[in-house]
């Protein structure tokens, strides 16, 4: 027995070749007006709402992201609101980035968003066709507006050429010591020291002037080196004496000119501290000093 | 004077009314007192009128004309039959043949707006100035 193979039919291909026959000139041919579904507002809002919500997270961490979204969005659904969303969303970015292209993104999609919404107001709009409540269009066009303005503003900041920081003006280091009056309390000091000292000079020839006195009062005039003495204390009472006008001289002087000096170095030590502050300064101070056997004055000081 | 000289004045006349009402072809500067021009003159313009509930719901026939959008000077964007359409210049709309409801604005100011009839199939060049 023979068997006879029947060549299978193969209505896939030609199906296929029929439909494709069909399709072509179909597709080729203008796409007739889509009969438009109605938008409201309220149901504009809801779609609004999903973007916004997927959108606001982004905002912060990824403003060109946030952007591209919304104008996507924006771009299948022809919200006006949504245009002037992503034209905030290129502002963040460009102002970000420093980026002229975003901003004159967010130019364009404000425009956009301001350009449909002032529509939406005019009588030829269709009625079925409105994303906003009356309320709202003023709103938005007005932060439309806004984001074109802020947006021109960050172009032209951009197009300013940069200018260099104005040099910080350091403090001018003085040369050498401040003049804080430090030298003339220095010098007052010592000439003080010096006049303390004519003090003591005087102190020490009244006194040894007093003990020769006493050592010629005490002297026996019927002494046979009586005029030996005499002569040999009356001269270290000449001596003391010489001894305590120097001191007198030299304790006018010292102590004149140290307390000129130190006045004068105080007032301008008081003086430099209110224009520099009290950072460095010299101290002069007097303390009295007593003991047993002695008395006087301590003066210490720092420059 | 000849019978024929108020005949080819008169003939004149009418060809300069005409001309004037009628928008000019499109062109780099559309100076058209319109503000549009149409680089087909099979197609018309009537600046300011307008469709009817009715007419824009009437069904058009025949092949699609692909009508491109050019603002002189500006942009704008483009509300056919009472919708966004576009912005210029990625305004390239394919119209069914008839008449169409359009304005084109930028932002609150209105640069044109009328009733466009699109010619069958072809192309269509419509230039609004910016003004």
């Amino acid at each position: 027995m023979i068997a006879h193979s029947i060549p299978a039919t193969r209505p896939v291909p030609k199906l296929a070749a029929a439909l494709l026959a069909v399709t072509l000139p179909i597709t080729t041919l203008p796409l007739p007006a889509l009969a438009a579904e109605d938008v409201t507002p309220a149901r504009a809002a809801g779609v609004r709402k999903t973007v916004q919500d997927r959108a606001k997270p982004m905002l912060s961490s990824d403003p060109g992201g946030a952007a591209s979204l919304l104008s996507t969005e924006a771009k299948k659904t022809n919200d006006p609101l949504l245009f002037i969303d992503a034209g905030e969303a290129y502002l963040a970015e460009g102002v970000a980035e420093r980026d002229k292209a975003a901003l004159e993104q967010a130019i364009e999609h404000a425009s956009i968003g301001i350009d449909i919404a002032a529509f939406q107001q005019d009588p030829r709009c269709d009625p079925a066709w409105q994303h906003l409540d009356a309320g709202e269009y003023d709103r938005e066009l007005t932060r439309g507006k806004k984001v074109i303005e802020d947006s021109e503003k960050a172009i032209a900041d951009l197009d300013k050429p940069v200018e260099a920081p104005p040099p910080v003006e350091e403090p001018k280091k003085e040369k050498g010591t401040p003049r804080d009056g430090r030298g003339l309390i220095a010098g007052g000091s010592l000439m003080t020291v010096v006049g303390v000292g004519g003090l003591a000079m005087i102190g020490a020839g009244l006194a040894l002037s007093s003990k020769a006195q006493k050592d010629v009062d005490a002297l026996d005039p019927s002494a046979i080196d009586f005029d030996a003495q005499f002569a040999d204390i009356d001269k270290r009472g000449k001596t003391a004496n010489v001894v305590a006008y120097a001191g007198i001289g030299v304790a006018a002087v010292g102590l004149g000119v140290g307390i000129a000096l130190l006045a004068l170095g105080v007032k301008k030590r008081k003086a430099y501290r209110a224009e520099h502050g009290a950072s460095e300064s010299a101290r002069v101070h007097v303390a009295p000093a007593l003991g047993y056997g002695y008395g006087g004055l301590t003066l210490g000081g720092r420059f | 004077m000849s019978f024929r000289t108020p005949a080819v004045l008169t003939a004149l006349a009418l060809a300069l009314a005409v001309g004037a009402a009628a928008p000019a072809r499109a062109a780099a500067a559309c100076s058209d007192a319109s503000g549009v021009c149409l680089s087909d003159d099979k197609a018309k313009w009537e600046p300011d009128a307008s469709l009817s509930a009715k007419q824009l719901k009437a069904k058009r026939k025949g092949p699609a004309c692909k009508v491109a959008f050019e603002i002189d000077g500006g942009r704008g964007s483009v509300f056919v039959n009472g919708r966004y359409a576009g912005t210029v210049p990625n305004v390239n709309l394919s119209l069914l043949p008839g008449k169409h409801d359009i304005q084109v604005r930028d932002g609150q100011k209105i640069l044109a707006e009328g009733v466009l009839t699109v010619p069958k199939g072809g192309s269509l060049q419509v230039t609004v100035r910016h003004g």
